[in-house]
């Protein structure tokens, strides 16, 4: 065997030899070891000598020089602190420029999809600059100038509507520059679990090939084994007692003052690397669930409310138990490779077990193209359900991820009357033309209901709710093998009855209440009905209708009893934030970006958020830096599990081994092959 | 007693020997073999058909033609960097833009036969793409890194580029190592 095989990793400088060398037929010299780390392979470039590079550090390669620029070492500082049902948000990211040059750095990073992002500070040294809130461009020329001007500047601007990015110009060698953003979202309830979520990372997207420009912006550069770290805390102000406090992507130490006061949790390793997002679960002590919370407040001389109702659970009666129709897809592209093919296969599973033999179903699978596992739905026998088992469990993930193909497919079959026909999607979501799939969904999804199931340690959620939202279904999140089994058993529970349906609110008066979403979906087992309104004149109570086989849903609840009015909640931002979500939505499903935009800004504008049209800059005319800046990406952890395309392919044949070994054997052969008769005779008889 | 021992130990070993110098030699002869048949498919698909199978059972089908005249390298490369396809010819690695559609196109090949060539190739080498509507563009290498197969960043490069992913190290004699040798050419 030859002496390579035994060299691990290691990196191969030809440089020196090529300006040396030029014979096109010489043998560069193999190998010129070096530091052993993934990332040190060094660019075929004579200016980049391996000094450069520093174990587990991203090289970035400048355009046309050539040099590495070491990215800044990110940290963050997430404090959350919900009340109720709202959750406040800071999160502070650190950025240090190790290097002895001037750098401005680039940092893509998501947000939970439902955050208002309303505040940005920056802070370098002991000074404090509070960010303001602008048009996009004007923001942007105030950056640029900043910068080239060697002011300190930071200009956060919102890429999509879960994807974000943080400029900081100027930062000095070795110097360490901060940026605060603050935001606010809603807590979210299902079946008695509260739970608030933190992406710590992005999942690397595809887009088809005839899409590359949706693609601008959102592929950051990936790390693996190092890149951002994160610690966080959260103070939480739940209102009821609690029975459990839990997080199911990491351990968390919790400190409890009091029975019923708020409570400190924390994660139990402190600093962590941002590979992962955070899940933050906390359920109430039984009986004290709330059945209904109403939420007020005034803002620039107008009501708003939050409003979640828990709709009593008739009782389900299984003689009135629609069949369903159930079509399954399940993504196989590249980027679900490694564990997350194994969890949507783990679900799909225990989704194929829950099906009665009156239901019928089909099962999708998708990567470059989409392929039904049989041409159309069958009943859910016992022999189809184990063929569709076994064929599962010989899919492998490879290739693109094609979901409109999957769609259509799934879409093709006409819904029967009298029966709930339901698309559960099983993806991670990563995907680069997303409007495309939105408007698809948006135009054929007649008495559909579409269910996503989010794959993976950092499933694109804002695609994979908003799919939902469109589709009138839910959003089921699964980050770990160890709860798909609890999680999809609680999805099925639900899908095989919608608790109510054709919900709709009205807050009276004279009906002006912009109630959202404006399209409320089904309400399942567990589930509770979350809108916002601006109430504008709005009666005493607010009324909820719904139907469900025989049973009509009526509730009331009186307005204007909550005392917190006075309270700044930023229920005017989550109200905010849904109108431009819902505006936005136009735009994807095909009304004029240009009626839509001043709408937007003028809204974002009003309630100081972040949007698509509105950024937030913050400059320090104090101080400047010498000489000019590089641009430098900071990457992004990969998400744990994920190994983006899979790994490299395999290239090596077994051809070099099998001559070896039929040389080998060949030698063998001569070596031991019968002498002659007589020598060997002697030989034989001496002994 | 002991000479007959002798013969079969001397055959089995021999008949052991022609076998693994068979298997390696039909590696080898597949790769060279499958390339001339690939070349009609190719000149189907450059008059104009799609998706043109070289073999009826085939699962993949030519998108592109690599070459490297000073080399004497002239390979259709087919769709799909799987195993089935590249014992055929370099594979186009699928989530990688197909080639002609601008961004990083990247294409992997085993180490010992089609790509075999790359441990030669120096920093400015003209390496030629022929796309299926005949245009021809070409690249100069930038770049060559070694890196563990988990990296695929190189893969996701911004930019148009023409990434080479083969096996390193070249003449490792056990396949499955973990690193690649990638190669980067720029367009020119």
């Amino acid at each position: 065997m030859k002496l390579e095989v035994l060299i691990g990793s290691v990196s191969l400088l030809w440089p020196l030899w090529a300006s040396a060398a030029p014979s096109p037929t010489a043998r560069p010299p193999l190998p010129a070891t070096t530091a052993s780390s993934l990332d040190d392979a060094a660019p075929l470039n004579d200016e980049a000598p391996c000094d450069d590079v520093q174990a587990g550090a991203l090289l970035l390669y400048g355009e046309d020089e050539g040099r590495a620029v070491l990215a800044p070492q990110l940290s963050q500082r997430v404090e959350l602190r919900v009340t109720g049902l709202i959750a406040r948000a800071r999160v502070v990211q650190s950025f240090e420029n190790q290097s002895d040059d001037v750098v401005h750095a680039v940092y893509t990073f998501p947000l939970p999809e439902t955050a208002a992002v309303d505040g940005l500070r920056l802070a370098v040294g002991e000074r404090r600059i509070v960010g303001e809130i602008r048009e996009r461009a004007a923001a942007q020329r105030s950056f640029e100038e900043a910068s080239q001007q060697g002011h300190k500047a930071s200009l956060v601007e919102q890429q999509r509507p879960n994807l974000f990015s943080t400029r900081v110009a100027n930062i000095g060698p070795h110097e360490t520059v901060e940026v605060e953003l603050s935001y606010q979202q809603d807590v979210s309830y299902d079946s008695g679990t509260f739970a608030l979520e933190f992406p710590a990372t992005l999942t690397p997207r595809y887009a088809p090939a005839d899409a590359p420009e949706a693609l601008d912006g959102v592929t950051p550069p990936f790390s693996i084994e190092d890149g951002p770290t994160l610690s966080l805390s959260l103070t939480l102000d739940a209102g009821v007692p609690l029975q459990r406090i839990a997080s199911s992507s990491h351990a968390l130490k919790v400190v409890r003052p009091s029975t019923t006061g708020p409570v400190s949790v924390s994660l139990a390793r402190g600093e962590v690397l941002a590979d992962r997002d955070v899940r933050l679960e906390w359920t109430p002590a039984p009986d004290s669930a709330p059945r209904s919370a109403l939420f007020e407040e005034q803002f620039g001389g107008e009501r708003y409310a939050l409003l979640m109702l828990l709709p009593p659970d008739p009782g389900l009666d299984p003689e009135g138990r629609l069949p369903r129709e159930t079509t399954f897809i399940i993504d196989t592209s590249g980027s679900m490779s490694g564990t997350s093919i194994e969890q949507a296969r783990l679900s799909l599973e225990s989704g194929l077990a829950a099906l009665r033999p009156v239901d019928r179903f089909n099962v999708i699978q998708f990567d470059d193209s989409a392929s039904a596992f049989f041409p159309g739905p069958v009943p859910a026998t016992p022999e189809h359900v184990q063929r569709a088992v076994r064929r599962l469990r010989q899919l492998e993930a490879d290739g693109g991820t094609e979901m409109l193909a999957a769609l259509d497919l799934a879409f093709d079959v006409a819904p029967a009357s009298e029966v709930l026909s339901q698309v559960v999607f099983v993806t991670d979501g990563s995907v680069g033309n997303e409007a495309d799939v939105f408007r698809f969904i948006e135009g054929n999804l007649g008495p559909r209901r579409l269910f996503t199931v989010g794959i993976g340690s950092a499933p694109n959620q804002y695609f994979m709710r908003s799919a939902a939202r469109l589709g009138r279904g839910t959003f089921t999140a699964v980050s770990d093998s160890g709860e798909v089994g609890a999680r999809m058993q609680a999805l099925w529970t639900k899908l095989d009855a919608p608790l109510l349906r054709q919900v709709d609110v009205d807050f009276g008066g004279d009906g002006r209440a912009e109630v959202l979403p404006a399209r409320v979906p089904d309400l399942y087992r567990g589930e509770p009905l979350v809108v916002v309104a601006k109430l504008g004149a709005a009666g005493p109570d607010v009324r909820v209708r719904g139907q469900r086989a025989g049973h009509a849903f009526d509730a009331q609840l009186p307005l204007g009893a909550g005392a917190g009015a006075s309270r700044e909640l930023g229920i005017h931002r989550l109200w905010a934030r849904r109108q431009i979500e819902d505006l936005m939505d136009r735009v994807i499903v095909g009304d004029s970006e240009e009626q839509i935009r001043p709408r937007v800004t003028a809204l974002a504008l009003q309630h100081r958020l972040l949007s698509q049209y509105t950024s937030l800059v913050a400059v320090d005319p104090a101080r400047t830096v010498a000489g000019p800046g590089q641009d430098v990406a900071v990457p992004n952890a990969l998400p744990a599990g994920n190994t983006m395309f899979g790994n490299m392919p395999q290239t090596a044949t077994p051809a070099p081994l099998y001559l070896i070994l039929g040389a080998v054997s060949v030698a063998c052969a001569w070596a031991v092959r019968p002498r002659r008769r007589r020598a060997f005779g002697v030989t034989a008889r001496a002994r | 007693m002991r000479t007959r021992w002798r013969y079969a130990v001397c055959l089995g070993l021999l008949l052991l020997g022609a076998a693994c110098l068979a298997r390696g030699g039909w590696i080898f002869g597949k790769a060279a073999v499958a390339q001339v048949l690939l070349r009609r498919a190719w000149s189907a698909t450059r008059a104009g058909d799609a998706r043109v199978r070289p073999w009826p059972w085939a699962d993949t089908w030519p998108v592109a033609r690599l070459l490297s005249p000073a080399r004497h390298v002239d390979l259709v490369v087919l769709e799909g960097a799987t195993g089935s396809s590249t014992a055929f010819g370099p594979g186009h690695i699928l989530g990688t833009p197909l080639p002609g559609t601008g961004g990083n196109v990247a294409l992997a090949a085993h180490r010992d036969t089609h790509f075999r060539f790359l441990r030669d190739v120096t920093p400015g080498e003209a390496l030629y793409v022929e796309l299926p509507d005949g245009r021809v563009q070409r690249y100069a290498v930038q770049s060559a890194r070694v890196v563990d197969e988990r990296d695929t960043r190189l893969l996701q490069t911004p930019g148009t580029w023409l990434t080479l992913v083969t096996c390193y190290p070249f003449d490792a004699a056990v396949p499955g190592g973990p690193l690649r040798y990638v190669v980067q050419a720029r367009p020119t």
